[in-house]
C-alpha cells in the first residue's frame, strides 16, 4: 500500500481503489496480525496504523484478529452467510446467532465452531478496552488544538502571513 | 498559489499535526481546477459515530477532497467526497459535493478558516449519520434540478393550496415506509395534474398567475373564457405534476428517466401525456388567436414537477416546484396528441403518429430545467413580516405630496404590500428637484404624481398606485366632509395649509377619519419628524408638532436639544436652495421658505452619507414623556394601527409623536410601565382645548411656534417650562372640559379653541432615533 520512493512513504491509491471498487458495501477487512500500536515510528514492522487508516476508508470495518473482541484475550471473528451474503456477526449477537443456527440445524462449522461462538459471546460481555480514543470527537479536539489556546498572546502579534 | 491558499494549507497542517491522527492529509496539495483552486485530500476519524436508519452510513474513516479557492478565506472552500456512496442524500449535490452551509454569507467565518470548515464538517457528519440534516422544526433542503440560465426563469406567484395532494412524507427521516402505510390506509391520491396559467412577460421570463385544475383549463377554453393575452402578455398553460412524495434529491437530466420516475411514483404514462397534450393543444389555439399573420408562433411548453419538499416554521410540508422547458420537437408532438382517436381518420393518423414519435423523443430528449423563482406566499416569508411595516400589507394609503418625502414614502408603501396607494401632487417634475426627489430626467415636464405612479407600478405587477394630479383641497379632500376612504393618510406636503386643513376636516368627525401621518424634515434634513394621529385623536400633525416644539425647549430641553435647534435656530435661516429660477412655493406665514421645518436644502441621502462617518450621532431610541397624551405602543396600535416603520424616514432622526387622549391622569412612571398595555381610549373633543389651555399664558408664542424667530420665543418657553412644572396638580383636578373657564383664542391653523386650565390627563410619547 505504501511504498518508499525517494525517501518518502508514497500511498499507492490505485491499489486501494481497486479493492474498493470490487468490494461489497458491507466489506470487512480482516487483518491477521499482531495488535496495532498506537503509533508507528521509522523502521517499525507491520502492522502499521497508517495502513489501518487507509483500509478503514475503503471498507465498512477493519478487524484485527489480535484485537477482536478484546486485545487482551482475542477470540474468533465470526462470519455467517445469509440472503444478503457474507457478514460479520456483531459481537453482541454471537450467542443468539449460534443458538438460532443450532436450533435450525444450520451447523456453521461443527461443534468446535459452536463452542468458539459461545466463548466469544461470553467474552463480549466484558467491556472492550479501547486503547486509543476514536471518532469524530477526536477530530473536534484536533480542531480545538489547532486553533491554539484561548489566552491572549504574551507578545504583540501582527496579521500573520496575510 | 495565493497567500490565502498558503494560509489554508498552514491551517490544514496544524490540524493534521494534532496528536492522535484524527485528521490525516492523504493527498495533495495540488491544482484542483482551472479556477486556480488548490485541492487536498484529508481523512477524518469517524469511528463509532452514532447512526440511525436512513442516515449517512459512515465508515471508520472517511476521505474528503477540499478545494481551496484562490481568494480564501474570503471565498469558502468546497468539500467533495471521492465516492458516490452518498448520492441521493439531501445536502449531497451531484452525488459528491457536500452542502455544509445553508447560508454561507453568515455561517462561513473567514477568520476561522479551515478550522471552522472542518468543525462544520464534523457536525454535518454527526447529523447526517443520525439522519438529522433536515430536522422536523427546520426548513427542508429541497431537491435540486440543475437549471441553465439560458432557459429563462419561471416566477410562481399563486399558492397551490388545496390543488396539491396531501404530503405522505411527514419527515424524510421516517422514510418511505410511511408512504406505503399512508397509501394502504386510503390516503390521498399520490399525484395530481394541474395547469398553471402563465403570462409570458419576456422572452426569457414567464410568470404563473393562477393554478387551476385540468377540467377548469378545458372548460375555460371551450367557453372562450381563456384570453390569449392578459396584462399585455401572452397567456400560456403549463402542466403541473404534483406528487405526494419526494422523487429524489437530484432530478434526472433525461426525459426518459423523469417519466420513468414519475411512473414509478404512480403517475401513469398515458395520463401524463394526455394532460401534456391538452395543455399544448390549447396553447396552440391561444397562439393562433394571437397571431397577426399566417404564421403561428407557439409559446414554449413547460412542465412543472412538484414534490412535498418545502417546509416553513408552521411545520406544514408544501410543494417544491421545478420546471422543465420542453424543446420545440416535444412541444410540437404534444400539440398533436389530442388528435389520437379522432373520428376523422386523417386527424387520427396525425395523433397516432404523434404518439409514436413522442415515445422516441422521450427516449432521447434531455431535460432543460428552468430556474423557478418562488413568490408563493405559502412557501415564502416576507422580510418585513415582523416589522411595523407589515401593518401596511393590504391597506389603502393616501399619500399627499410626491416630493422628497412623499416619493420615498409611497415607494415603501408599495413595497410593503399596500393594496392601494393614491399619490397626490399638483406640481410637475422640474430639473431642479432631481437633486433630492425620486425622479429622472425623462420625467421632467410630467406631473409628479403621474411619473411617480408609473415608476411605482413597475415594482408590482398588480399596479397598486393611482395618481391624482392637482391640489389636495381640490381633489381628494374636495368633499370637505367625507373622510378619505383609506386606512392611512400621509401628509408629506410639508405645507402648513394642508396640515391645517387636515386638522379642520378631521375635527368634526375624527372618530371616523383614518389615521393621519404627518412627516417633515429639518432645515438640513438631519432630523425628521413623523406624527401619527390615530382615529379619534384630538389633534393631528400641526397639533403634535407644536407640542414637540414646546417640549424641546421645556422639560426635555436637554434630550431634545438637537430637535430644538431645528425648531428654533439661534440665527434665522438664511440659506435656501433655489431649485428653480423662482421659488416654487412662496414664503407663507405657515411655512416660510427658510422655515426651520421647510423641506431643507440638503437631501436625506446627503445626510446619510455625512452621518456614516460621524460616530457621535445618537444611535439608540429616546423615549420621552410629555404632559399630555397617552403613549401609543405597538399593542395599542394593533387593532387599527400597529406603529410606524422607519422606512418612511430613511436614515434620518425619527421623532414619532403618538397622540392619544382620554385616559385617566397617570404619573410618568406608571405610564412607562403601561406602554405595552394602555387601553384604547375615546377622544373627547375637549382634549385639544385642554392642551392649548396649558399655554394659555402664551397664546401668541404658541400660535407662532413655527414661524417666529428664536428670540421672541425664548420668553414663552420659559413660561411653558414653568407651566409644565406646575403639573403637580391633584389627579382629581378638572381634566379637560372646561369651556366655561376658558376664553376663545385663534391659532394660526384657524381652529378656534377655548383656553382652559391645565390638565395632565394626556401624555405624549416621543421617540427619537437615528438609524
Amino acid at each position: 500500500m505504501y511504498v518508499r520512493e525517494d525517501g518518502q512513504e508514497v500511498l499507492k491509491r490505485d491499489v486501494l481503489d481497486l479493492l474498493e471498487r470490487h468490494a461489497a458495501d458491507s466489506a470487512v477487512v480482516v487483518v491477521s496480525s499482531a495488535s496495532f500500536p498506537a503509533s508507528n515510528k521509522e523502521g517499525d514492522n507491520p502492522p502499521h496504523v497508517i495502513a489501518r487508516a487507509r483500509y478503514e476508508e475503503i471498507a465498512q470495518a477493519v478487524v484485527c484478529t489480535s484485537e477482536y473482541a478484546d486485545e487482551t484475550s482475542p477470540h474468533p471473528v465470526v462470519f455467517a452467510t445469509s440472503e444478503d451474503g457474507l457478514a460479520i456477526i456483531a459481537a453482541d449477537n454471537v450467542a443468539k446467532s449460534a443458538a438460532m443456527s443450532e436450533g435450525r440445524g444450520l451447523a456453521l462449522a461443527g461443534a468446535g465452531m459452536l463452542a468458539a461462538l459461545a466463548a466469544t459471546a461470553i467474552l463480549v460481555r466484558r467491556r472492550r478496552q479501547v486503547s486509543q480514543p476514536r471518532g469524530i470527537e477526536q477530530v473536534r479536539q484536533a480542531v480545538t488544538s489547532a486553533r491554539g489556546a484561548e489566552a491572549a498572546p504574551q507578545q504583540p502579534v501582527g496579521f500573520g502571513s496575510l | 498559489m495565493t497567500e490565502g491558499q498558503r494560509l489554508a494549507l498552514d491551517q490544514l497542517r496544524d490540524l493534521v499535526s494534532a496528536p492522535g491522527g484524527a485528521i490525516q492529509l492523504t493527498a495533495g496539495p495540488r491544482m484542483a481546477n482551472d479556477a486556480g483552486g488548490i485541492g487536498a485530500e484529508i481523512s477524518l476519524d469517524c469511528a463509532n459515530t452514532p447512526a440511525a436508519a436512513g442516515g449517512v452510513r459512515l465508515r471508520s474513516r472517511e476521505r474528503f477532497f477540499v478545494v481551496i479557492p484562490p481568494r480564501f478565506p474570503f471565498d469558502m472552500p468546497a468539500i467533495y467526497v471521492p465516492h458516490s456512496r452518498w448520492a441521493g442524500i439531501p445536502h449531497v449535490q451531484w452525488g459528491f459535493h457536500l452542502c455544509l452551509y445553508a447560508a454561507p454569507s453568515v455561517e462561513w467565518v473567514p477568520a476561522d478558516g479551515m478550522f471552522g470548515l472542518v468543525e462544520r464538517l464534523t457536525r454535518w457528519l454527526e447529523r447526517g449519520a443520525l439522519d438529522e440534516l433536515d430536522p422536523d422544526d427546520q426548513p427542508l433542503h429541497p431537491p435540486v434540478a440543475y437549471f441553465s440560465s439560458a432557459n429563462g426563469v419561471m416566477v410562481v406567484h399563486p399558492d397551490l393550496g388545496e390543488l396539491a395532494p396531501q404530503a405522505s412524507v411527514f419527515s424524510r427521516r421516517q422514510g418511505r415506509q410511511q408512504i406505503s402505510a399512508a397509501q394502504s390506509q386510503g390516503g390521498d391520491t399520490p399525484f395530481r395534474l394541474v395547469v398553471g396559467i402563465t403570462e409570458a412577460r419576456r422572452e426569457d421570463r414567464d410568470d404563473v398567475v393562477e393554478w387551476i385544475s385540468r377540467s377548469e383549463w378545458l372548460r375555460r377554453q371551450t367557453t372562450g373564457e381563456l384570453s390569449p393575452q392578459q396584462n399585455r402578455a401572452p397567456v400560456v398553460g403549463a402542466i403541473g405534476v404534483l406528487l405526494d412524495r419526494e422523487m429524489s434529491f437530484e432530478y434526472p437530466k433525461r426525459a426518459a428517466d423523469l417519466v420513468a420516475n414519475l411512473e414509478g411514483l404512480g403517475v401513469p404514462r398515458e395520463e401524463l401525456f394526455t394532460a401534456i397534450g391538452e395543455v399544448a393543444a390549447v396553447n396552440y389555439v391561444l397562439a393562433s388567436r394571437r397571431a397577426t399573420g399566417v404564421s403561428v408562433v407557439p409559446a414554449p411548453l413547460h412542465v412543472f414537477v412538484g414534490t412535498p419538499s418545502r417546509r416553513l416554521a408552521d411545520g406544514v410540508i408544501r410543494q417544491h416546484l421545478v420546471c422543465w422547458r420542453v424543446d420545440d420537437m416535444g412541444r410540437f408532438l404534444a400539440e398533436n396528441l389530442i388528435f389520437a382517436g379522432s373520428a376523422d381518420p386523417d386527424w387520427a393518423d396525425v395523433g397516432a403518429r404523434a404518439q409514436s414519435l413522442l415515445q422516441g423523443w422521450i427516449a432521447n430528449a434531455e431535460i432543460s430545467w428552468v430556474r423557478v423563482m418562488e413568490s408563493r406566499p405559502e412557501v415564502t416569508v416576507r422580510r418585513d413580516l415582523d416589522s411595523p411595516a407589515a401593518w401596511l400589507l393590504g391597506r389603502r394609503v393616501l399619500v399627499l405630496g410626491c416630493g422628497a418625502l412623499g416619493g420615498p414614502i409611497a415607494d415603501f408603501c408599495v413595497r410593503a404590500g399596500a393594496a392601494e396607494v393614491r399619490v397626490v401632487d399638483k406640481d410637475d417634475v422640474t430639473p431642479g428637484i432631481l437633486v433630492r426627489q425620486p425622479y429622472t430626467d425623462d420625467d421632467v415636464g410630467l406631473p409628479k404624481a403621474t411619473a411617480l405612479a408609473a415608476r411605482l407600478n413597475r415594482i408590482r405587477s398588480d399596479n397598486p398606485v393611482r395618481p391624482v394630479v392637482g391640489q389636495v383641497q381640490d381633489t381628494v379632500l374636495a368633499d370637505g366632509v367625507t373622510p378619505p376612504d383609506v386606512d392611512l393618510v400621509i401628509d408629506a406636503t410639508a405645507d402648513s395649509a394642508i396640515a391645517s386643513l387636515l386638522e379642520r376636516l378631521r375635527s368634526p368627525s375624527r372618530g371616523t377619519w383614518p389615521a393621519v401621518l404627518s412627516v417633515v424634515v429639518g432645515h438640513h434634513a438631519q432630523r425628521g419628524l413623523a406624527v401619527i394621529a390615530k382615529p379619534g385623536a384630538t389633534g393631528a400633525g400641526r397639533h403634535a408638532f407644536r407640542e414637540l416644539a414646546l417640549a424641546s425647549r421645556g422639560e426635555y430641553a436637554q434630550s431634545l436639544k438637537d430637535v430644538a435647534d431645528d425648531f428654533f435656530p439661534s440665527e434665522p435661516r438664511t440659506s435656501c436652495s433655489t431649485p428653480n429660477p423662482v421659488a416654487h412655493r412662496p414664503p407663507s406665514p405657515g411655512q416660510p421658505h427658510s422655515s426651520p421645518l421647510s423641506r431643507g436644502t440638503c437631501s436625506t441621502q446627503a445626510y446619510v452619507l455625512s452621518t456614516a462617518a460621524d460616530p457621535v450621532k445618537p444611535l439608540s431610541p429616546r423615549w420621552l414623556p410629555s404632559s399630555d397624551s397617552t403613549p401609543a405602543s405597538a399593542d395599542q396600535f394593533s387593532q387599527g394601527f400597529s406603529g410606524w416603520d422607519g422606512r418612511t424616514t430613511l436614515s434620518v432622526l425619527i421623532l414619532t409623536v403618538a397622540t392619544r387622549s382620554g385616559s385617566a391622569s397617570q404619573p410618568w412612571p406608571e405610564y412607562a410601565q403601561r406602554c405595552g398595555a394602555a387601553p384604547a381610549c375615546a377622544a373627547p373633543q375637549s382634549r385639544l382645548e385642554a392642551f392649548f389651555s396649558a399655554r394659555s399664558t402664551t397664546p401668541a408664542s404658541a400660535s407662532g411656534l413655527m414661524t417666529r424667530p428664536a428670540r421672541p420665543l425664548t420668553a414663552s418657553f420659559q413660561q411653558f417650562t414653568s407651566i409644565t412644572e406646575s403639573k403637580a396638580l391633584p389627579s382629581s383636578s378638572p381634566t379637560t372640559d372646561s369651556a366655561a373657564e376658558g376664553s376663545p383664542a385663534t391659532l394660526g391653523c384657524g381652529i378656534r379653541i377655548r383656553m382652559a386650565s391645565h390638565n395632565q390627563a394626556r401624555r405624549t410619547k416621543l421617540l427619537c432615533r437615528t438609524s
